[in-house]
């Protein structure tokens, strides 16, 4: 059996009255892993629990079988990544990973040529020796995942290292994160966006109130949505000829009609949406907005804790 | 790749000399050194005054205090709070380090920057002055004991500050060492422990160096004592 990299148990994390995360246990033992929440879920209070930057109120936290707060050989084989950005804006990208690796236990000599290799890596060797201050957030962003990387650790912790960066960078951060895994690093990534962790693992664990509401494959979480009316709303310049059509299809369970805007849910979307593409071309229906609310992480939650506790269990499809 | 667990002399090498390398390119500097170069001017002002010679001293002496008071704040303070403030420290805390050496490395290499900022305004101010001031070079050296002491006993202050509240302590620092300690710090209080100011002045006027020394001991001592202790537990 595979010795856990991480193993959280029964652990509790209070900030004074203010919840963190409650009686979650959890074990890590390699891939990537995404992990799932709102804002304030939890999610950064798990990483650093991992990363060895908090300790927990109730619990353990074990990373390599050691409780990383109290041990610094622990924390040389982490590489963590926050949320925030960093505030070193006066000193160049290249001295601010070449501090960091060297003291994540590089040698001073070897740090530079470890710096210069991290940020190559992440696509900023072209303005490595510019100041932090004039970088773009998605150069600040590859910088520290440079910095995080530098020492070669065997343990990836990636705070939200996609927020804020635009959508090019966002691909490159996402290409760089999956080379990195593919060389056989374990990665805890997290992000409120589902479809950014559905770009790195189909392996999650999903976050809210600072409780684990699914933990396992991304594919099976989704088909248990499906599994639901979904909704969707349009606002159109015919809604009662696009309703008639809506209302006859058999995957369509409800349609209501308020003004221009027609709300229905289906169990099919996408043979909804096929039926809404039907109208338009042949009846001419003018469609000024098409949204469905349940396409986002929110509805995931709202499914996952409407439902109970039936889903808390270990999805295992 | 290799890595090691660095020693702890390494780490404070390493962060202190990244320290120095901030400072240079801070705004913080160069307000010291202005703020360095008010005993000169007071020493400029007073030198062809027909005042009394103590009086002129008192001048400078005033103008050095203030600027021993003000600097550290400035300089460890901000420094330290860049450092272990909320959006940077994680940097610092993920590392395979205890979190002491951060402040180690922050009082061995920015209170010497403290120090010869001063001295050499006192030395200035000194050489500009003595004659009107009526001062000998053993007046001097005591100045510059006295300067060096406050400095660390201030520094200490701050670390101590800046470790129980690093998003005010340099604020909370600056209060703490402009009104009350210097409220208190003239004054012969039972403790004197916080009476850091009072040791250039005690040091200068040869009024109890020992108890000044041991008062500028027991402040460094107990604020960096605390400071040691609860920087482990800050998240």
């Amino acid at each position: 059996m595979t010795a856990p990299i991480v193993r959280v148990t029964r652990c509790s994390k209070w900030y004074g009255p203010v919840l963190g995360i409650s009686d979650i246990s959890w074990t890590l033992t390699g891939g990537v892993i995404g992990l799932l929440g709102p804002n304030g879920a939890g999610k950064s209070t798990l990483m650093k629990l991992a990363a060895g930057l908090i300790r927990p109120s109730r619990g353990t936290v074990e990373v390599f079988g050691q409780a990383p707060a109290d041990s610094p050989e622990a924390r040389r084989r982490i590489g963590y990544s926050p949320e925030h950005e960093s505030s070193y804006d006066d000193l160049t990208g290249r001295e601010f990973v070449r501090f960091l690796a060297h003291l994540a236990g590089v040698p001073k000599q070897d740090a530079d040529g470890a710096a210069v290799t991290a940020l190559d890596a992440m696509g900023m060797r072209g303005a490595m020796d510019r100041k932090i201050g004039g970088y773009s957030k998605g150069m600040r962003q590859r910088t520290k995942l440079a910095a995080t990387i530098a020492h070669d650790p065997d343990l990836l912790i990636l705070d939200e290292p996609l927020t804020g960066v635009d959508p090019i960078a966002r691909a490159e951060i996402i290409d760089r994160i999956r080379k990195i895994a593919a060389t056989g690093k374990c990665v805890i990534v997290s992000s409120h966006v589902l479809y950014e962790i559905e770009a790195l693992t189909q392996t999650i664990l999903v976050i809210y109130r600072g409780q684990v509401l699914a933990d396992g494959d991304l594919f099976a979480i989704r088909r248990l949505i499906d599994h639901r009316p979904h909704r969707i709303r349009i606002v159109c310049d015919q809604p009662r000829v696009l309703a008639a059509r809506l209302g006859a299809a058999a995957h369509v369970t409800k349609v209501e009609v308020e003004g221009t805007t027609i709300a229905a849910e289906t169990n099919n979307p996408d043979a909804c949406y096929d039926v809404i593409g039907e109208a338009v071309t042949d009846a001419g229906v003018k469609v000024e907005e098409l949204t469905s609310p349940d396409n986002n992480l929110g509805a995931v939650f709202e499914y996952l804790t409407s439902d109970g506790n039936r889903h808390r269990a270990r999805i295992t499809e | 790749m290799t890595t090691t667990m660095l020693d702890s002399r390494t780490a404070i090498d390493a962060i202190g000399r990244m320290s120095l390398t901030r400072l240079a390119r801070s705004k913080a500097l160069w307000i010291s050194a202005a703020l360095a170069a008010l005993p000169v001017l007071a020493a400029l002002l007073i030198s062809g005054s027909t005042k009394a010679p103590a009086t002129n001293w008192n001048m400078v002496h005033l103008t050095l205090r203030l600027t021993i008071l003000i600097i550290p704040p400035l300089i460890v303070g901000s420094s330290l709070a860049d450092d272990i403030g909320e959006k940077s420290a994680a940097y610092l805390w993920s590392r395979a380090l205890p979190r002491w050496v951060i402040v180690a490395a922050k009082v061995i290499y920015l209170v010497p920057v403290i120090f010869a900022l001063a001295a050499v305004s006192a030395t200035l101010a000194w050489v500009i002055a003595r004659d009107a001031a009526g001062v000998d070079v053993v007046d001097l050296g005591r100045t510059l004991v006295g300067i060096a002491a406050t400095s660390l006993a201030a520094s200490a202050l701050t670390v101590m500050a800046i470790v129980l509240a690093p998003r005010f302590g340099v604020v909370i620092a600056l209060c703490w060492l402009l009104t009350l300690d210097v409220a208190l710090g003239g004054r012969a209080m039972g403790a004197r422990v916080i009476a850091t100011s009072f040791s250039i002045a005690a040091l200068a006027e040869g009024r109890d160096v020992a108890v000044a020394l041991v008062s500028a001991a027991v402040i460094t001592i107990g604020c960096l004592a605390v400071a040691l202790k609860r920087i482990d537990r800050i998240e």
